[in-house]
């Protein structure tokens, strides 16, 4: 429970009286002042993605929003999260209430299955119902593929908090109650097609922030994602990570660094 | 990078004169341009699966992988770029 | 028999770890010392004189009241984080604990985690005595130094020397031996058991037996309760379900730390809540898993609690625990931060307990690992299961 005080007056005494009396009720830790409240720890996911949050990673014990529309590299990224999390965490999950989760899209960023576990809800509340129980148990990391309900989200963000686990959420574009969740949201968009000698071969994506609770906004990020040619095998230049090409007169002007991610 | 429909998704696909998929509908709707093509044949001792899969990008901003079931005939929406 | 003695101040004083190093003397209810600590028995403040005599004789030292209930549950927490370290041990509230160490594979880690766990519970150093028997054990370990192991081979040699007083013979009995001349445990063991028996009855021959190094006494051991329970008063009664849902937390944290140090987990778990009006509300399951940890317990009343309508206010909670059986041990920070705190190092077994207690509610199905089957296949559904 968070608690914000206004200098009103009278008021500003009425409440703390009331914070007061709370504490020694229910104990010290029933209320906390926002301003009390510690920084989340970031956690270093060695992506793109660590530049634009402000503090050096993922934040932890926060849900960070993964949003756009189209092949715009949302999930591509979070599979790349994902693969770094099975590295480094003893749990990592995926809540995947569509049925749509493949691990054969994450072997190219070499994960550790050992330390993966996949659910599949049977509904949406269900979904929330695991995302909530496994925040709480310390799950390292959760992907959410997909919104969870609103009543769930509460329970999810405590869990989450008090056992500092990562949650990252890819939605094409999230309801209201889910954005006003996330701490941070970083909304990618397509810039366009990679041809090489004729081919599709990957995507021009932009990554900017779009909501950050956690420091000032620190630009964009221009990414290029590479995508498999063909059906079989996963991608020779698998996990290839390489500066790309300036795009544009305005990407000269940012602190822009371009690196591609073939998957 | 890919979401998988498991089981595949059924749509319809209207073909151009090439036989190339032109136009889908379903759970998926609007005009796709083929970039790549492949077949699949497999399980030829059991029950043989022959599939036609086309990578192609849907309303010029999705790419994903579709595929025609050869012995029934019919179109699906397999696999999702993202 | 190898008998390992824990000596760590009364328990009366191990509750306030603050006035440690400062002269404290505990009073009980008939106004009598005791407990008093190493800075006051200089003073010749000692258990058993009246208080007023030991403010008088030590004026600084802190006086507190005695708690019996808040010791003797000291005493069982320090009993359950001992449990495991020996297959009989014996703690009393005068701060002594002995682990009969007959049969244990290593028993000087047996008295490496004794220390440990002493020195997280009581805040300071144990000091620690080994020797055949618990008498012996008991000196060896009051002539240790802190946080150190004083070893004894031969307790007829060790003892020899030592003053009758550690007998702990009433008055008249030691101004007996006193006149008999006898004034060291060599001494006494010198003479024969019936003698003794003779003019001090059978304490004499028990005197005789233990002077000897011969151990007459066994250890009483400690059993931990099959049974366990946490309850909270509200004054006011209380109705908001967040507050409910609080204070069933910080509970089922209270009861999870008991079962950790027990290495038990709940087989059974019922909850009570008293109305205002007098009735009682009561929701009871029993468990496919043994449930132990906070996140487990809560998980299970939480889930009971939200699904409740409270008609009228909550005037008390109960959590119990009915039946207990052995749960495997689990590393547990006695009195410490919880180590999930840290995260990502959330403790397995809850994250493993969480997705257990999914695929209860909805099926095994719902929770797979993935793994593959045929990677190479041209059909994606058959790469991985």
């Amino acid at each position: 429970m968070q608690v914000h005080a206004r200098p009103l007056g009278g008021k500003t005494e009425t409440l703390d009286h009331a914070i007061e009396a709370i504490r020694v009720r229910f104990g010290s830790q029933a209320l906390t002042r926002v301003a009390e409240l510690p920084p989340p720890l970031p956690w270093p996911s060695g992506t793109p993605l660590d530049r634009l949050t402000g503090i050096g990673g993922l934040p932890r014990g926060r849900l960070t929003l993964l949003t756009g529309t189209g092949t715009c590299g949302k999930l591509t990224l979070a599979l790349a999260l994902l693969a770094q999390a099975t590295q480094e965490f003893a749990h990592a999950a995926v809540i995947d209430h569509a049925r749509q989760f493949d691990p054969w899209a994450m072997l190219p960023f070499d994960p550790d299955l050992g330390s993966l576990t996949v659910i599949t809800p049977p509904s949406a509340e269900a979904a929330g119902e695991a995302a909530s129980a496994l925040a709480r148990a310390g799950t390292g990391f959760i992907l959410l593929m997909g919104e969870i309900p609103e009543p769930w989200l509460a329970p999810m963000e405590a869990g989450a908090a008090r056992s500092s686990a990562v949650v990252v959420g890819v939605v094409d574009a999230p309801g209201r109650a889910l954005a006003h969740a996330s701490s941070l949201s970083i909304g990618f968009t397509q810039a366009g097609w990679i041809y090489e000698r004729g081919q599709l071969v990957g995507v021009n994506v932009g990554a900017h922030c779009s909501k950050n609770k956690l420091a000032p906004p620190v630009g964009e990020s221009d990414l290029e994602i590479f995508y498999a040619i063909g059906s079989i095998a996963p991608p020779h230049r698998s996990g290839e990570v390489r500066k790309g090409r300036q795009l544009s007169a305005l990407a000269q002007q940012l602190d822009v660094e371009c690196v591609s991610a073939a998957v | 990078m890919t979401r998988l429909m498991n089981p595949p998704s059924p749509v319809a696909v209207t073909l151009n004169a090439d036989g190339t998929p032109a136009y889908i509908t379903g759970a998926w709707t609007g005009p796709v341009d083929p970039i790549t093509r492949w077949k699949v044949e497999t399980e030829w001792w059991a029950q043989a699966i022959v599939r036609e899969y086309w990578k192609v990008v849907l309303n010029s901003d999705l790419l994903c992988e579709l595929f025609r079931d050869v012995a029934r005939d019919e179109w699906f929406i397999e696999r999702v770029y993202d | 028999m190898r008998i390992c003695c824990c000596l760590t101040g009364h328990l009366e004083l191990a509750r306030r770890c603050d006035l440690y190093g400062t002269p404290v003397v505990v009073g009980d209810a008939d106004g009598r010392v005791l407990a008093a600590s190493e800075e006051a028995l200089p003073f010749s403040v000692e258990p058993g004189i009246p208080v007023r005599q030991a403010e008088h004789l030590c004026p600084q030292a802190t006086l507190l009241s005695s708690d019996p209930v808040a010791a003797d549950r000291l005493r069982e927490r320090i009993a359950a984080a001992l449990y495991d370290l020996a297959p009989c041990i014996e703690v009393r509230v005068e701060g002594i604990a002995w682990l009969d160490l007959e049969g244990v594979p290593s028993p000087s880690e047996s008295i490496r985690g004794a220390r440990r766990r002493l020195r997280t519970a009581v805040g300071r150093e144990p000091r620690l005595g080994l020797a055949p028997g618990p008498f012996s054990a008991r000196l060896a370990a009051a002539r240790a130094r802190p946080g150190r192991l004083l070893k004894i081979d031969d307790a007829r040699a060790f003892l020899a020397p030592l003053p009758t007083r550690e007998l702990l013979l009433d008055d008249e009995q030691m101004e007996r031996l006193d006149l008999l001349g006898l004034r060291t445990l060599g001494a006494v063991a010198a003479i024969g058991p019936r003698e003794l028996e003779s003019q001090l009855g059978r304490e004499g021959r028990r005197a005789v037996l233990l002077a000897r190094g011969l151990e007459p006494d066994q250890l009483t051991p400690w059993q931990p309760p099959m049974f366990t329970s946490a309850h909270r008063q509200f004054e006011p009664p209380v109705q908001d379900r967040e507050a409910l849902l609080f204070v069933a937390r910080a509970l089922c944290g209270d009861l999870a730390e008991e079962l950790g140090l027990r290495g038990a987990g709940a087989k059974q778990m019922r909850v009570r809540l008293i109305c205002e009006d007098g009735a009682v509300e009561a929701r009871e399951s029993i468990v496919r898993h043994p449930l132990s940890s906070a996140a487990e317990l809560f998980g299970l009343v939480g889930s009971w609690i939200k699904s409740w309508e409270p008609h009228t206010p909550i005037t008390e909670m109960w959590i119990e625990l009915p039946v207990l059986e052995a749960a495997g041990r689990r590393q547990l920070v006695l009195w410490g931060p919880h180590a999930g705190g840290v995260g990502g190092g959330g403790n397995s077994d809850e994250v493993t307990a969480a997705l257990e207690r999914f695929q209860e509610r909805h099926g095994d199905a719902v929770v797979r690992k993935p793994r593959p089957l045929l990677p190479s296949s041209p059909i994606p559904s058959q790469r991985f299961a």
